[in-house]
């Protein structure tokens, strides 16, 4: 081992040290974990053991009952990020959700976990939500992330830790080999073809039945400012198109803006990249961008966030060329009844029903626009009093779905709208069968 | 016993760097561990299913986000010199170096050198063979260099 080397393991384990001491006591996060336990049911075990069952219980109670942890001296990070949406069907692909994931108003799928699937599950509906069927039980272990798309024949459901297809639709779907590793990253086109980053670059045009290696992640030429596909987010636009925008800022402490946005551009499958420098902000600086959104295969729109506010940057020629930035005179009310769950409004909040109907969400307020970003009108406390907006997505001008945070305790289900974001109803998820 | 309720937070802060979201995955991942039938009452065993459900949580936190995460305004708060001092002790260099890294490899950095796990036992926390934990490893401890050596803040501004 080198002297280099030797230094920087001395210096990791000197930062822990430091780590170790930011952390302090609090009751608070002892009475989350106890509340938690005492609401959530064991699943029925074929052989139960009282001793077992007392054992498990003790241990978790002696951790909780001992839990000396805190982050109260940490710099405080900003509020919860927002979640992005799962992005409505269009010509061009990206990742699609699956928490969940609508081709119509009707048809749908989520990942979900389930007293007896606590690894999670894939279940169906064809009613917007009113009856689930169970499709795929995850049984490897928890997933991680994932994303989906299906037609009506075959389909192809990626996750971090594993993958799987289906040639009917979803009846039935088959357990997948990972081209190698962990998926860390993936974007999909459509049901068939989509891209999957490990180590390297993969594709597959056959819903995963086979992958091809496009590129190494440490051979990619064009990327620079420490981005990479491993890590940032990438779309395609058709089989050889695609963007990758930099990696947003986890913290600590607030972002330091960066010049002039960027985002990168490949023109033969991911193989090689160029960066695309954006016309400026009126600050000068960005600190987040939001993947390219189409609306068919020339015009589409991305989002920029500035220290002063947000921007839309438009194309009309299939992303060869990006518009100068269009301010957005957006305004929701912050908000006051979950401080610490409030979603801050950023480039990747904004989310697309189609070309001209935008929406926008923080809080309990909903901000909509139908003449593509010009006008906003916000609709105040939307939802009920006890929760609030954590993820917003539209397939179209009227039909979205919601994923929000409670108060007191977690929603089982998400909100959905048929009117634009005016109303919404809670639809519960499936709890087993 | 004390050894596994900040760890994991710890775990969870260094992956997510929010106090909140942290606070979040741990309670999420002790509920699951408390519901699932398959939880093990060992504590070394139980101490890897709750890592391993701390992580994936973690995972699936930044999935969400799309792996950008919606930066919020930055407040005009004025500086702490507090930051500034620790800036400058080279602390917030190397974990804002950290914090540039991939998860699974900050991850597989955190248990190796701050909890001083061994391969073999941050393999079975982290649920992958020893020689992918090497090569995390590795490949984390390069890229840390890299960074360190030519200076995140510059490598951040678009040129």
């Amino acid at each position: 081992m080198t002297r280099a080397q030797l230094d920087l393991e001395k210096q990791l384990r000197e930062y822990a040290v430091q780590y170790e001491r930011e952390f302090e006591t609090t009751a608070q996060m002892e009475q989350g974990i106890i509340a938690r336990i005492a609401t959530t049911p064991r699943e029925a075990r074929q052989a139960p053991t009282l001793r077992r069952d007392l054992a498990l219980a003790a241990v978790l109670l002696l951790f909780v009952g001992l839990l000396a942890v805190g982050i109260a001296r940490i710099r405080l990070q900003q509020p919860l990020p927002a979640h992005p949406s799962p992005t409505a069907p269009y010509p061009g692909g990206a990742s699609r959700s699956s928490s969940p994931f609508f081709v119509s108003p009707e048809v749908g799928w989520i990942q979900w976990s389930t007293n007896d699937s606590p690894s999670g599950a894939l279940f169906k509906t064809t009613d917007a939500g009113t009856h689930w069927q169970r499709q795929l039980t995850l049984d490897v272990g928890p997933m991680g992330g994932c994303a989906l798309d299906v037609s009506a024949t075959e389909g192809l459901y990626i996750c971090i830790r594993g993958s799987y297809r289906t040639s009917d639709g979803g009846a039935h779907w088959q357990r997948l080999d990972l081209p190698s590793g962990e998926n860390i990253a993936f974007a999909f086109l459509n049901s068939r073809e989509a891209w999957t980053a490990s180590s390297s670059l993969f594709h597959t045009t056959d819903a995963g039945q086979h992958w091809t290696e496009v590129v190494k992640l440490d051979q990619v030429k064009g990327l620079s400012h420490g981005d990479s596909l491993g890590w940032g987010q990438f779309m395609f636009r058709d089989a050889l198109s695609g963007w990758l925008v930099p990696r947003g800022y986890l913290g600590p402490g607030p972002s330091p803006p960066r010049s002039s946005p960027y985002l990168y551009r490949t023109r033969d499958g991911g193989k090689t990249w160029t960066q695309q420098t954006l016309s400026p902000t009126v600050g000068g600086a960005f600190t987040d961008i939001s993947l390219p959104q189409f609306f068919n295969d020339r015009n589409g729109v991305l989002i920029v966030s500035a220290p002063e506010g947000m921007y839309a940057y438009s194309t009309s020629d299939g992303g060869d060329h990006w518009s100068r930035p269009r301010p957005l005179t957006v305004s929701v009310p912050p908000c006051t009844r979950i401080p610490r769950k409030c979603l801050p409004v950023g480039a990747g909040a904004v989310v697309f029903g189609d070309s001209r109907h935008w929406f926008l969400a923080a809080g309990q307020s909903l901000a909509r626009s139908s003449d593509g970003g010009q006008h906003w009108e916000v609709l105040a406390n939307v939802l009920s009093a006890d929760v609030e907006f954590a993820g917003l997505g539209f397939i179209d001008a009227n039909n979205g779905w919601a994923s929000v945070v409670g108060t007191t305790q977690s929603v089982n289900g998400q909100y959905r709208t048929v009117d634009g974001g005016a109303h919404w109803t809670l639809v519960a998820f499936p709890n087993g069968g | 016993m004390r050894s596994l309720g900040r760890p994991a937070v710890k775990l969870a802060f260094m992956m997510v760097q929010d106090k909140n979201v942290a606070e979040e995955i741990v309670q999420e991942a002790f509920a699951r561990l408390w519901a699932s039938s398959r939880t093990p009452a060992a504590e070394s065993d139980f101490r890897r299913y709750l890592y391993r459900t701390v992580a994936n949580l973690a995972h699936d936190h930044h999935r969400k986000l799309g792996r950008l995460s919606a930066l919020p305004i930055p407040s005009r708060s004025p500086a702490d010199p507090l930051d500034e001092i620790e800036r400058r002790s080279g602390g917030e260099t190397l974990k804002t170096a950290l914090l540039a890294l991939p998860l699974r490899e900050r991850q597989a950095l955190y248990l190796r050198f701050f909890e001083d796990q061994s391969f073999a036992e941050t393999a079975r926390m982290m649920g992958a063979p020893q020689v992918t934990v090497r090569v995390l490893v590795h490949r984390g401890l390069a890229t840390l260099r890299r960074i360190l050596a030519s200076d995140l803040s510059a490598d951040r501004v678009a040129t």
